[in-house]
Order: structure tokens, then C-alpha cells, then sequence
């Protein structure tokens, strides 16, 4: 009896509080779409916003009314598998991505033109006096990017100049919305080649500030129009799918503003006034290199005419020497 | 006896610096740089194309909307550009060139009127085709001031002759030399305005100036002269009414909210000319002083001079200069190059050395409450600073940052040189813009 | 006239939070912000008033009679459990953004301590059921004074300039001790 009473007390207290549960389950229901639950399990739960709902118990819910299923970068395309598969839909490819920087203008090539006393922060700087940068279109240096990014991956130069470190970031984009400059971009992480200039200032008021900044003399895009379009006095690459890297773009820009991360790595590029001579250096070399190849191509191609000349006339005058191949020569 | 209102403060005043000189024209410019934007409001629609030869007097810009005026050429020439130039509030701004013939040649402009033989919407209309705006700083377009909904009476006008910024004695000097104008002036304006009462105020820091506005005034039936106490910011539009009438301006209002209207003695100066002779405004009296220039004086310069011409006339710099600001030392914005270009706004040409200036670094909060003390708004900087500060906008919410009028009581007063105006400025703004990012994702749920 | 003294000492000399130091999760936890520690309190307020007296009800009603008082401890966080369940699911119901803000904390209430603690506190002392619901209610009042006092302090903390190490949980625990010292001094109030 000792034993059975206890058990038979809890169980009725249970059953009471259980049944009690199972009436106010009934009336207090909220719909709710198991597969959110599941899609939150998989979900990182960085709730960083980047696929661009509020957290990822937004993404959850707007993915079961069938939004697109590839907007998680930090889950990468594990996630988007497993999502594809909790939904039941065809998996798409996710291009990983990285934020990047679009200016290369530190307080050494794009100078200051006055002190800023406020708060520090590059959104109130902006809306107060238009930031303390003479170019009004580069990177004030504040740090609101480094402030939202909880991966430590936005790290500045010694002259004030906010660049992302790709292996520490998980593409997030918190950045992308902190910027009031929008100089921040989600690139594909495969790319190497980069425009690290936004202004869209014309190129005359653009030189005046800042020594790396796109001039918008369109060298680039005449050299590769499938990689680069110049628009608003702004140069940028073409990410979309099926354009590809021309590394020799870099070398024809006269300012300096188009990184190639297979030459140089972003750090030394952005602080290191060797590379700038070095890029000059290559630059030289390219033009003399193409001004060679143009003069060898003129030179065959007269050749050829001549040889076809001497065919029809047997007796006619020799060429006088190509002069671009000495010139091509230096 | 004088009259004031409850907070404020005791800047030096400095202004015997310049209060002696008597003013001056400044020659005009070779080029001119006119800005479209030189008022509150849309900016003018440009009327002009490069190449075009211009008098003296004529339209560069047509206003654009009701609250915005048109802009004149201030010199005659030729329009050489029509682009983005620094603009004295710090960003780059559409304005026209003209590259002066030397001839500084007026265009046609109607024949000279009496005051008195004109209706009030004459002179309404006269006052906006002459690109009239309040010359006090602000730069609000005065046809808009004069034009009060209909459910609202005006029974008093007021002149602002308090001139309470430190330093500047543009508004003294135009007093005691040129009082009939001024008189003039505020007179037509009351007139359109059909108010009642007129009343001057005038600190009394400035003795000469008021002795000849009241001998101006005489017996002008209805127009009187208020002495006031001499504090900062005496002259700001919501303490001056406190001071001479006692009444409040609800809180997002405007003055005419109570029935009146305050218009400053540039802005009056400026009317005459327009309603008298028909001239629009291209010049008016700046005062170029300081610690930093020469020989301090008052000019009568051309909008779009550069800002250079009027240090030049000053003698040049004395020293180093560690600051350039154009307008007061309290609500004056500094510049980073002389090139700029003056606006219809610009009042003062302020050089600091660089001894003057104030420390760049401030310190947390030590709630001492002085700014509280100090504030004409009666606000809290302390804590607004703080939430600013760290911006947490939904605690700001009911702390009125809106109402704030940036006088700089508050940052005069800080001991920890918290740059509050600062704050408050980019509070005011941040909210501006998230309305406006509100409102567009609204319309866009909509459609 | 005893009951008010009772009210008065379970709000302000014996205050759950600050001088017994039950319920100290969701004091640290729910704090950051004045609204959702409103809503803590108000939930909190809740679930106390209806456990206790369902608990009180069960232990006089159930237990004592058929000699089983030892089943209290766990009779009773039976009876929380189901109440925290239904009390979640009505904020679920009628206030999903509370419902977000609150997170883990609301199924947290389960096994918060100041709950068990004022139904076995009610039983202990042997109070009657008037007493028990005036007791009750006033001690989850004083929990929700302590916690809105707290989580005001805490919006201030905000924008104090506090050196990187003391920032969030450091300062925020010397506060609560200094909170706590403060009200020391009401003791000998009643």
C-alpha cells in the first residue's frame, strides 16, 4: 500500500497536468511547418543575416514558402544540400563567396583633408560632415565593417584602410550593410583579379584625390569586355557565371586600382610602395612586349606584301627597316 | 532693464575685435562660384548654359518647389562651367561658374519704388524672384516665412538684431551705419505679414546700434525696441521669443506656431533692396576676424568669392592659421580650403590660431550636468550624448533630440569636451534616414 | 495589517532575487533590455502565483492527508513543468515577439529556483492559503522590481565608458552585488 499510493498520487497529478496540457495544446496551438524546425537545426545559427531575412529562423520560415535556397554562404553548399533535401528540391550550386573591399586609397595616396572630432563611426562621420577623406567616395577608416564582423576578419592598415581577410571570412555580408560607403562586395572567392576602387567621381576630380583611384579611362574594358564594364566613371568586374580572370587587365591600368591576387597578396599590395614600382615595372614590360609583337606582326605582315609585291614586280625597291622595332625594343 | 530667457551662456565675445571697422566693399571676384544650393529646400534648377553671356543681377537658377529660391549672378561674364565644386558645408555641390568681363554691369532691374505703394503680395514676390533667404545662418527661404498657413495669425514680427554669436559684428555695423534700411526693411516685411506688433531686439553689447535704430524708429507708430540681456544663444529664433514676448514654440514647430515671425537685419537689409530697387541678393556684409587675420574688418563681398579674397582684404593671416570657419565660432562650420566659395548665408569669417582650438580628444561623461544647465532647449545632452555615443537609438526616443537647435551650449559647457553637437547632428540625421528608408520600403509594399 | 507587513517583507527585505538569491539565471539572462524584462517579470509573476497555489493545494489537499509529504519536491516540479509548458505556449499564442525575446528563458522558468523555492518556502512556514497567494504574489513582485531595477541599470551600463575586460558579465555582477548591498539596508524595515 505504501508503495502503490505515492505511485498512484503522481500518476494522477500527472494525468491531471497532462490532460490539462492536451486541452490548452488544443486551443493555444501555433501553426507551425515541422520543416522550420528542421531547416533551424541545420541552419548555422550565425543569424548574420546574410541571405538577407532576419536571422535564420527567418530564412527557415521563408524557405519552407519556397524562397531560394541558396542565400546561406557562411553554411556553404553542405547546407544547401541539406536543404534541398529537407524541402525535397534540386540542390544548387553555391559559389562560396568573400567580402571584399573596393578601395585601395589609405590616408598615404588618398589623403585626408580634415580632422574629424565625433563619434567614431564612419556611418556618423559620413552623415555629419561627409567623412574627413577628401575622396567622397573611399574608405573612411572607422571601423563600423570591423565592428559588425565577429569573425575578426576586417583588419585595417597603418593608414586607416579597412580590407578583409578571406580565410577568416565566412561571407556573411554584416559588413556589406555596416558600410555607409557600400564600398564593401560579396566576390566569388575563385576570383583573383579586383577593382579595389568605387569612386564615381569623373577621373580629373579623381586624380586630384587619390592616387589609386579609378580613372575611368576604360583600358580595362577595352582589353577584356567580357570581364570588366565601366559605368559611372567606375570600373568593375563582371562576377556573373562564365567570365573569367584576365590577369593582364591589372597590368594595363594606369592608376594602379585593379589588384591581382595572384601577383601580390592584398596586405603588401594595399601598404607596400615597392609593389606600386614593381606593377610600373611590369606595366613597361607589357607595353614594350606588345609594342614588340605589333611592331613583329607589322613587320611580317609588310614582308608578306613584299614577297607578294616581288612576285608580281621582280624588281621592286627594299622596305625601308620597320622603325616601332626599335623602339619596340626598349 | 533687459529681458532674456532661462539657460545659456557666457562665451568671450571678442567682438570689439571688428565692432570698429566700418564696412567695407570687398572689389568683385574674377571668378565666381555660385552655388544652386544656398538655401533649405530643394536646390535651384540651373538656368543657364556654359558659354552664356550673363549681367550682373541676372538668374542663374529658377527655384525649385516652393520652399527654394532662384540664384543670381553676382558678377556680369561668362558662364565657364556648370559642375560639382566644394560647397562651404563640406560636400561637393552643383555650381555655376562665371568668369567675370570686368564690367560688373547690372541687368535690367525695374525702376526704383516706394515701399509704401506696393501690396503685400507685391512685395512677397519681389522678396522670392530676388532670392531672398534668412541671412541670420540658416539660410531659410524668407517668402516661405512670410507665407503662414491660413488658420495661423501673425500678430508680432521680430527683428533679430541680437547678433549673440561671438565675434561677428556684420549685423552691429549694418545697424549703425545704414538703420533706415534696415527699418525699411523689417517695415515692408510687416506689412506682408500684417502683424501688429513689431519689436527689435537688440543686446546691449551694442549701444551704438541700438541708439540709431531707435532714432530710426522715432515714432513708427506700433515698432519698438527691446533691450536684451547679452547671453549666447540670445539671438536663436525660440529665445528670442521667450525673451521679448514670453512664449513658447511647441515642440516640432515653427515660430509662426505662436504668432510670430523673426526675421534677422541682413535678411531686412536685403528685402529693402529687393522691394526698393528691385536688386536681388548677391552681396551682403560679412565680418572676416579673429585671432588668426590681420586687421580684422566687416565686408560687403559677393556670394561666390572664395573665401581667400576676404582673408586677403583682412590684411591675410597672422601667423598660422589653425582653423577657418564661416559664420560664428559656436555654430560656424570650419572649412579645409580657402578656395571655397562664400554662400548668402556666410556672416562671419572666423580665423583661429591654433592655440585656440580645442583639444581633438574628450572624455567620457562625468554628469555634472552643466550642459543641462546650459541648454536654451532645456533638453538633457548628457544623456543624449551618452546614448548617441554608443547609439542606442530606442532609449533616445522621447529625449527630443529633434528639438535640438546645435547653439553648442552644451559642448561650450562640457568639461570632458564631448563633441555633443556632434552627436546630436548625426542622431538628427540617422533618424532622418531611417524615416526616409521606412517611407521607401512602405511605398514599396504598397505597389 | 500582517498581511501588508508579509507583502512588504517578501518585496523589499526578503527580496527573492537580492537577498535569498534564488532565480539568479533569468536575473543575469533577461536583463539587457526594460522590455523584455517586463515581460520576464510579468511571466515570472505568473507561473508563481499559479504553481504555488496549486502546489499549496496538492500539499495540504493530497499529500498531507494520505502521509506522502516526501513527495513534495517532486510532485511539485511536476506541476511547474506543466504550468511553464502552458504558459509558454500562451506567449507563443498572443505575443511572439516576447516569445523570441525570452528564448531559452521561458522553458527556464521550469527549473528556476525562486518558483520551487516560494511553494516549498509557503509550505515550510506553514502558511494558510490567503497568506500563501499574498505571499506569492508579493514575492514575484519583488522579483520584478529587482529584475526591471537591474535591467535599467543595465541600459545605462550601456553607454558607460568601462574599461574591455569589466564589459557585459563583469560589470554587470559587480552591479548586481552593489544592487544587492543596497538592499541589505532595508533589513530591520519589518
Amino acid at each position: 500500500m505504501s508503495l502503490i499510493l505515492p505511485i498512484l498520487v503522481l500518476s494522477g497529478i500527472g494525468a491531471v497536468m497532462g490532460a490539462g496540457l492536451a486541452v490548452a495544446a488544443k486551443f493555444l496551438s501555433v501553426e507551425e511547418d515541422p520543416r522550420v524546425e528542421a531547416l533551424m537545426e541545420i541552419l548555422p545559427s550565425a543569424n548574420c543575416g546574410a541571405c538577407g531575412y532576419p536571422g535564420c529562423s527567418g530564412y527557415a520560415k521563408e524557405l519552407v514558402a519556397g524562397v531560394d535556397i541558396g542565400l546561406c554562404s557562411p553554411g556553404g553548399s553542405d547546407t544547401v544540400a541539406k536543404i534541398a533535401d529537407i524541402l525535397g528540391v534540386e540542390a544548387v550550386a553555391l559559389v562560396p563567396k568573400v567580402a571584399l573591399v573596393r578601395c585601395a586609397g589609405g590616408r598615404n595616396l588618398a589623403p585626408d583633408r580634415s580632422i574629424y572630432v565625433g563619434p567614431s563611426s564612419c556611418k556618423a562621420a559620413v552623415l555629419v560632415g561627409a567623412g574627413p577623406k577628401e575622396c567622397r567616395w573611399g574608405c573612411v577608416g572607422l571601423g563600423d565593417c570591423a565592428e559588425v564582423c565577429e569573425d575578426d576578419a576586417v583588419d585595417f592598415t597603418e593608414d586607416g584602410l579597412a580590407f578583409v581577410r578571406a580565410d577568416l571570412c565566412i561571407a556573411c555580408a554584416r559588413c556589406v550593410k555596416a558600410c555607409p560607403r557600400d564600398l564593401i562586395q560579396m566576390v566569388p572567392a575563385d576570383r583573383k583579379v579586383h577593382v579595389l576602387c568605387s569612386s564615381q567621381d569623373p577621373g580629373k576630380n579623381t586624380k586630384a584625390v587619390c592616387q589609386v583611384g579609378c580613372i575611368a579611362c576604360k583600358l580595362c574594358a577595352r582589353r577584356d569586355k567580357a570581364s570588366f564594364v565601366v559605368e559611372n566613371n567606375s570600373a568593375s568586374v563582371l562576377y556573373e557565371e562564365g567570365s573569367k580572370d584576365t590577369p593582364v587587365a591589372a597590368l594595363v591600368c594606369t592608376p594602379g586600382a585593379i589588384w591581382d591576387a595572384n601577383e601580390d597578396d592584398l596586405v603588401s599590395w594595399l601598404t607596400d610602395p615597392a609593389r606600386r614600382e614593381a606593377l610600373k615595372e611590369r606595366q613597361a614590360e607589357l607595353k614594350a612586349r606588345e609594342r614588340a609583337e605589333r611592331a613583329a606582326k607589322k613587320k611580317a605582315a609588310a614582308a608578306a606584301k613584299k614577297a607578294k609585291a616581288d612576285k608580281a614586280d621582280e624588281s621592286g625597291p627594299a622596305e625601308p627597316a620597320e622603325p616601332g622595332t626599335q623602339k619596340g625594343g626598349q | 532693464m533687459s529681458v532674456s530667457f532661462k539657460g545659456g551662456i557666457h562665451p568671450d565675445y571678442e567682438k570689439e575685435l571688428s565692432s570698429g571697422a566700418a564696412i567695407e566693399d570687398l572689389p568683385p571676384p574674377e571668378r565666381a562660384v555660385v552655388h544652386l544650393s544656398q538655401h533649405i529646400g530643394a536646390p535651384a534648377k540651373a538656368a543657364v548654359k556654359k558659354k552664356q553671356q550673363v549681367q550682373k543681377g541676372e538668374v542663374l537658377g529658377e527655384a525649385a518647389g516652393f520652399v527654394s529660391v532662384p540664384v543670381h549672378a553676382p558678377i556680369s561674364g561668362k558662364v565657364v562651367e556648370i559642375a560639382l565644386h566644394l560647397h562651404p558645408f563640406g560636400s561637393l555641390q552643383e555650381a555655376v561658374v562665371i568668369e567675370s568681363d570686368g564690367e560688373d554691369q547690372w541687368c535690367e532691374l525695374p525702376p526704383e519704388t516706394r515701399p509704401e505703394s506696393l501690396s503685400a503680395d507685391e512685395i512677397k514676390d519681389r522678396i522670392r524672384d530676388a532670392g531672398i533667404v534668412g541671412l541670420g545662418g540658416a539660410a531659410f527661404p524668407t517668402h516661405v516665412k512670410l507665407s503662414p498657413p491660413p488658420d495661423k495669425t501673425i500678430d508680432t514680427i521680430l527683428l533679430n538684431a541680437a547678433e549673440c554669436e561671438p565675434y561677428l559684428t556684420a549685423d552691429d555695423r549694418l545697424m549703425q551705419e545704414e538703420p533706415e534700411r534696415v527699418l525699411s526693411g523689417f517695415l515692408a516685411l510687416r506689412k506682408v505679414l500684417g502683424a501688429k506688433d513689431a519689436v527689435i531686439g537688440i543686446e546691449e553689447n551694442k549701444p551704438e546700434a541700438m541708439g540709431a535704430m531707435e532714432k530710426a524708429v522715432g515714432k513708427v507708430d506700433g515698432v519698438r525696441v527691446a533691450r536684451l540681456h547679452v547671453k549666447y544663444p540670445q539671438g536663436g529664433e525660440k529665445q528670442l521669443i521667450d525673451a521679448i514676448l514670453g512664449r513658447e514654440v511647441p515642440t516640432g514647430g515653427l515660430p509662426m506656431d505662436c504668432g510670430v515671425v523673426v526675421q534677422n537685419v541682413a535678411t531686412c537689409a536685403a528685402v529693402d533692396d529687393a522691394v526698393r530697387f528691385g536688386r536681388p541678393l548677391i552681396s551682403r556684409v560679412t565680418t572676416v576676424t579673429g585671432q588668426g587675420v590681420a586687421s580684422p574688418v566687416n565686408l560687403r563681398g559677393r556670394v561666390g568669392t572664395p573665401v581667400q579674397a576676404f582673408i586677403d582684404a583682412a590684411g591675410g593671416f597672422r601667423g598660422n592659421p589653425g582653423r577657418v570657419v564661416l559664420g560664428g565660432p559656436m555654430m560656424g562650420g570650419a572649412i579645409h580650403t580657402t578656395d571655397t566659395p562664400v554662400i548668402k548665408s556666410t556672416g562671419g569669417v572666423l580665423v583661429l590660431t591654433p592655440e585656440e582650438l580645442p583639444p581633438a580628444e574628450f572624455d567620457a561623461c562625468i554628469r555634472c550636468g552643466r550642459c543641462v544647465r546650459a541648454c536654451p532647449i532645456h533638453l538633457c545632452p548628457n544623456e543624449m550624448g551618452n546614448y548617441c555615443e554608443v547609439e542606442m537609438w530606442d532609449q533616445l526616443e522621447g529625449l527630443n533630440v529633434g528639438d535640438c537647435i546645435e547653439c553648442g551650449c552644451c559642448a561650450f559647457s562640457c568639461p570632458a569636451n564631448r563633441p555633443l553637437v556632434q552627436f546630436f547632428r548625426y542622431a538628427k540625421l540617422w533618424i532622418r534616414q531611417q524615416a526616409a528608408l521606412a517611407k521607401a520600403a512602405q511605398s514599396q509594399d504598397d505597389n | 495589517m500582517e498581511l501588508l507587513i508579509l507583502a512588504i517583507n517578501a518585496i523589499l527585505v526578503g527580496n527573492l532575487l537580492l537577498a535569498k538569491f534564488l532565480g539568479i539565471c533569468p536575473f543575469l539572462g533577461v536583463s539587457k533590455k526594460i522590455s523584455t524584462a517586463l515581460g520576464m517579470a510579468m511571466a515570472v509573476t505568473f507561473v508563481m502565483v499559479l504553481a504555488s497555489t496549486v502546489t499549496w493545494i496538492i500539499q495540504v489537499g493530497v499529500l498531507n492527508p494520505l502521509g506522502i509529504g516526501y513527495l513534495q519536491t517532486i510532485a511539485f516540479i511536476l506541476v511547474i513543468a506543466s504550468l511553464v509548458q502552458l504558459t509558454e505556449m500562451a506567449i507563443q499564442k498572443f505575443s511572439p515577439s516576447l516569445y523570441e525575446a525570452l528564448g531559452i528563458f521561458l522553458p527556464l522558468i521550469t527549473t528556476n529556483c525562486a518558483i520551487l523555492g516560494v511553494a516549498v518556502m509557503n509550505i515550510d512556514e506553514g502558511r494558510g492559503f490567503v497568506t500563501m497567494l499574498v505571499y506569492s504574489f508579493a514575492a514575484s513582485l519583488g522579483f520584478g522590481l529587482a529584475l526591471l531595477l537591474f535591467a535599467g541599470l543595465r541600459e545605462r551600463l550601456e553607454t558607460a565608458a568601462i574599461p574591455e575586460a569589466f564589459r557585459g558579465a563583469a560589470s554587470a555582477l559587480v552591479v548586481a552585488g552593489i544592487l544587492s548591498l543596497a538592499f541589505m539596508g532595508f533589513s530591520g524595515l519589518v
